[in-house]
């Protein structure tokens, strides 16, 4: 077992758990593969400057320490899709719906969003000192103010006890991280394009301020989305530069 | 191909000891040759990128973005800098990406010019496919200049900050 000394860190209420772990990084350097969960955050992050909120105690909101010094500049995205791999397995083998990871590193099933990733990498002289990878899955809440958001519970009837959820993901981010770690980034690659959302369908883009039709057709290796217009033209997208249209 | 993706390439050429690839697409040919290590010139030979209509690789009037010699495990840096002056020390970023120099659009900038830093303190964002990297000094000491203003696009190795050591 790979995480075998982690320490597994329940709080009630905090500000954001990667605010939590980061922190915890500086004081005590925590072991490998030691979690932050949270029944409710204050200030939870999503992407930069967006909130991700969650009604207290009805989900898992939970970050994981790791120091991967063998990371690269070039294959940061590859614990990103290693950590998104882990989360639509996990939420596949406990629902028996298939989730799909929307990209860059959301997870969606039945068109809805039900997880959400942040990873925040440390640098020191231009190497990997640490990375948290902070995750909210929508378990029991019952209704969003986002339309496209969903839980579990909503799509299966069924409520979701947090630590069985933990434990799964966290077993699957274990068996994916040693992957990475010896370097099977093909792979990892293979089966994060296969799991993509809307993979080699039409689907409806915002594209530098147009509306388009393409089909997702991957990621190159650094991240960016590989698409193909109906002209049958192959283009690769920055995140900046392209947003899927909801609903597709 | 896209500006990125050329960069990318340049650097995967550049760390893995080929001396030269080329790759010809429908309208698009580039040629990325690397020196022999033994061989001292600084200039890259980016041969014939022959794209119609194609972007400036890098807004600046020096010769051209760098594959460089590859010497083992340092990519090219592609916007070529002059060492900084005296005994001022460089932060760098270590990828291409967004520099932030706060930890949200309405947050205080983790660093100002004249703010004394210890080594760990973190000084900025660069923000690559929704993967946050917080860039911590090597050094302690204090800011002198802040290189990247904030919100913009840097590339790999390019000095974001001069730091006067302590």
């Amino acid at each position: 077992m790979l995480f075998r000394d982690k320490a597994i860190i329940h709080l009630e209420s905090v500000d954001s758990t990667n605010n939590y772990a980061a922190s915890l990084i500086k004081l005590s350097r925590p072991p490998e593969g030691s979690v932050i969960t949270a029944q409710e955050q204050t200030a939870g992050k999503g992407q930069r400057g967006a909130l991700w909120t969650s009604d207290k105690g009805e989900n898992l909101l939970f970050s994981i320490i790791l120091y991967p010094p063998f990371q690269q500049a070039e294959d940061l995205f590859a614990l990103s899709q290693c950590i998104s791999l882990a989360l639509a397995d996990s939420l596949t083998e406990l629902t028996g719906i298939d989730a799909w990871v929307k990209w860059p590193n959301d997870i969606v099933m039945r068109d809805k969003k039900v997880a959400g990733i942040l990873v925040e990498f440390a640098w020191t002289d231009s190497r990997v000192q640490s990375a948290i990878c902070g995750m909210g899955v929508n378990l029991n809440q019952t209704s969003f103010e986002w339309p496209h958001a969903a839980s579990l519970r909503m799509l299966t009837g069924k409520t979701f006890h947090r630590d069985t959820v933990l434990g799964e993901v966290i077993q699957r981010i274990e068996s994916g991280y040693l992957r990475l770690r010896s370097g099977q980034l093909g792979p990892i690659r293979k089966e994060y394009t296969e799991r993509l959302y809307r993979l080699n369908t039409p689907t409806a883009f915002n594209h530098l301020g147009s509306r388009i039709t393409a089909s997702i057709s991957g990621v190159s290796p650094s991240g960016q989305l590989q698409l193909r217009d109906d002209a049958g033209t192959l283009f690769s997208c920055d995140l900046r530069e392209i947003s899927l249209v909801y609903p597709p | 191909m896209n500006i990125s993706q050329i960069q990318d390439l340049i650097k995967f050429v550049a760390k893995s000891g080929v001396s030269e690839v080329e790759i010809e697409q429908k309208d698009f040919k580039i040629i990325i040759k690397t020196h022999e290590p033994e061989r001292k010139s600084k200039t890259p030979d980016v041969i014939q990128v022959a794209l119609p209509a194609a972007p400036p690789l890098a807004a600046n009037p020096a010769p051209a973005p760098a594959a460089a010699p590859a010497p083992a495990g340092t990519a090219p840096a592609v916007a070529p800098v002059a060492a900084p002056a005296g005994n001022l020390v460089e932060v760098k970023s270590p990828m291409i990406g967004t520099f932030y120099r706060s930890p949200g659009p309405d947050k205080p900038a983790f660093v100002e010019v004249g703010d004394s830093i210890k080594a760990g303190d973190t000084v900025c964002i660069i923000e690559a496919m929704k993967l946050f990297n917080e860039i911590e000094s090597e050094v302690s000491g204090k800011i002198v200049k802040v290189l990247v203003n904030d919100s913009t696009p840097v590339e790999y190795d390019q000095p974001l900050f001069l730091v006067e050591p302590a």
